[in-house]
């Protein structure tokens, strides 16, 4: 069977290799959503995050020994407390400043931290190897799926959705809703409001470097990897809504998709797909789809 | 006389260049209910918001309790057992009445406990599931002040409870404070409407232009209201 002169299996696995890219955009546009959402800031540092992410997990195996499994723990753990140094230390000092101020200054982190990485690394790609219990071929039907893409695409739905529910169906989620509205009124209520930015930056920084784990066997660690997806993990907040969770989750899978299905029927747009997309949306919704 | 659970001294307060209060004073003894009348922009919201340390730049003392606060930060204010129910009540929209109800956490022993909720606010429970937006602005005030009382506060910060409301949901209001001023608790009550004030004030402070311009008591007041009204209308 062919659709549009291309044979189903074929486009089945486009589908599932862009879901996989999917993966990856709707961690990251998460994160920064949940950033941008609580501290008011478009974090340009997210990409960073990432990269930090995938190159602890290399340097925690390099130097250490300690494998994928731990590392999938503490990269993130010490990416989320970089990103608390940074808050308490840099970003603090913005949130009664316009907006460029935030952007300026993550912008400026961007290029000190890949900047250190480089200067130790240079930016040629690091190889990581597939954990053991991951490797080999899973037989889904249609296609032969590498195991450990399929775990990729798992990992992130549960942390995608764990998130959501953390956030729209708890306590603490609701206590976070409140405090983005409203946080002089919350912090009468005897919540420390500015340790809950913290944490929340921390959060967000952490599921970037959670996707940088995730990477790691997969992509090349380098210094560069961060700034590579992060303009179209950008796009993609956009387009789903600028400080909507589900729009950034969804956004990130569906778009993940249409890139990996332009790469069948047009290859050379591939890379530019999202960003006609995010044209688009903006031109007709204003405010991406999901916004408000 | 007994112990002073509000004391505010020369309290300035400044919105950007703007002097907004100018050296107030006043103050609120335990299980007492006072009043801060005035018109609109006199200066009432600043002067809780700045004894929550929201908002508004201060000079000046505040003490709660002994406890100076000027320096704290709002959430370790809340601990002293202060809280604040906003003009616009702020309730969250997105929130059920029971998310709002549990938004703040139980900061101290002697909150009230989910029976005395419901006996004291009957409408709530029915209520529960439904969310924030849909609330009547009556509903709106009374979960504004039963999330506080549930979460421990004994001193309360209640910015004009009866404004926008229809005459018998005002006197449920009132109602509602007198038994909390009977439960012992300590109440700095907002207000421009004079016969929901006067019904459980103790004194009342009126205020103008940022500057406190007097002072009367419950008698002077039950015996002639004109001495308050005359600086509540224009
Ligand atoms: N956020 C603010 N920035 C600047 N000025 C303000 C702000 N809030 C209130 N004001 C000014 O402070 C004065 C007192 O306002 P407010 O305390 O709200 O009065 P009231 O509660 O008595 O009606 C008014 O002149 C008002 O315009
Ligand atoms: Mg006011």
């Amino acid at each position: 069977m062919e659709i549009f002169g291309v044979p189903l299996n074929l486009l089945l696995s486009q589908v599932m290799l862009g879901l996989i890219n999917g993966s990856f955009y709707a961690m990251l546009s998460l994160g920064l959503c949940i950033i941008f959402g609580m501290l008011d800031i478009v974090n340009f540092a997210h990409g960073a995050m990432y990269m930090m992410g995938a190159f602890f997990t290399w340097m925690l195996g390099h130097y250490l020994g300690i494998g994928y499994w731990p590392s999938l723990i503490l990269a993130p753990l010490l990416v989320g407390v970089i990103a608390i140094v940074i808050e308490r230390v840099l970003v603090r000092h913005l949130y009664d400043l316009h907006h460029i101020y935030g952007l300026l200054l993550t912008f400026g982190l961007v290029l000190v931290i890949v900047g250190i990485f480089r200067g130790f690394y240079s930016v040629s790609g690091k190889p990581y190897p597939i954990p053991e219990a991951l490797t080999g071929v899973t037989n889904i039907g249609f296609m032969y799926m590498p195991t450990y893409r399929l775990w990729v695409l798992g990992a992130s739905i549960v942390v995608c959705f764990g998130t959501w529910l953390l956030i729209e169906r708890t306590r603490l989620g609701a206590t976070l809703r409140a405090a983005i509205e409203r946080p002089d009124l919350v912090a009468t209520f005897g919540i420390n409001v500015p340790r809950m930015i913290t944490l929340t930056f921390a959060f967000g920084s952490a599921l970037a470097a959670l996707s940088g784990v995730l990477a790691a066997p997969i992509y090349p660690v380098n210094p560069l990897m961060g700034e590579s997806i992060i303009v179209v993990v950008f796009a993609v907040v956009v387009i789903g809504g600028l400080g909507s969770i589900i729009g950034s989750i969804i956004g990130g899978f569906v778009l993940g998709t249409l890139e990996g299905l332009t790469k069948v029927y047009y290859p050379e747009a591939s890379h530019i797909s999202i960003f006609i997309v995010m044209m688009i949306v903006l031109l007709v919704t204003r405010s991406g789809i999901a916004g408000k | 006389m007994s112990e002073k659970v509000i004391d505010i001294s020369n309290l300035n307060a400044f919105y950007g260049e703007l002097h907004i209060l100018q050296n107030v004073s006043l103050h609120a003894c335990k299980g007492e209910v006072v009043s801060l009348l005035g018109r609109n922009g006199a200066g009432k919201t600043t002067l809780l918001k700045s004894v929550f340390g929201i908002g508004p730049r201060r000079k000046g003392s505040i003490r709660i309790n002994g406890t100076e606060t000027t320096r704290l930060p709002p959430h370790k204010i809340a601990k002293l057992g202060l809280a604040y129910c906003p003009e616009e009540r702020g309730i969250f929209a997105d929130l059920t009445v029971a998310e709002n109800m549990y938004l703040p956490p139980a900061l101290r022993q002697g909150g009230l406990g989910p029976d005395e909720i419901d006996q004291m606010f009957p409408n709530l429970r029915e209520r529960w599931k439904t969310g924030g937006a849909k609330l009547s602005g009556g509903e709106q005030q009374m979960l504004s002040i039963a999330r506080i009382l549930r979460a421990g506060a004994d001193i309360l910060l209640l910015d004009e409870p009866s404004e926008g409301l229809a005459p018998a949901i005002i006197k449920q209001i009132a109602q509602l404070v007198v038994r909390l001023k009977a439960r012992g608790m300590t109440i700095l009550l907002v207000e421009q409407n004079l016969s929901f004030a006067k019904v459980m004030s103790d004194r009342y402070y009126v205020i103008d232009s940022g500057i406190i311009r007097n002072e009367f008591d419950r008698a002077q007041v039950l015996d002639d209201p004109g001495v308050v009204q005359r600086y509540l209308s224009l």
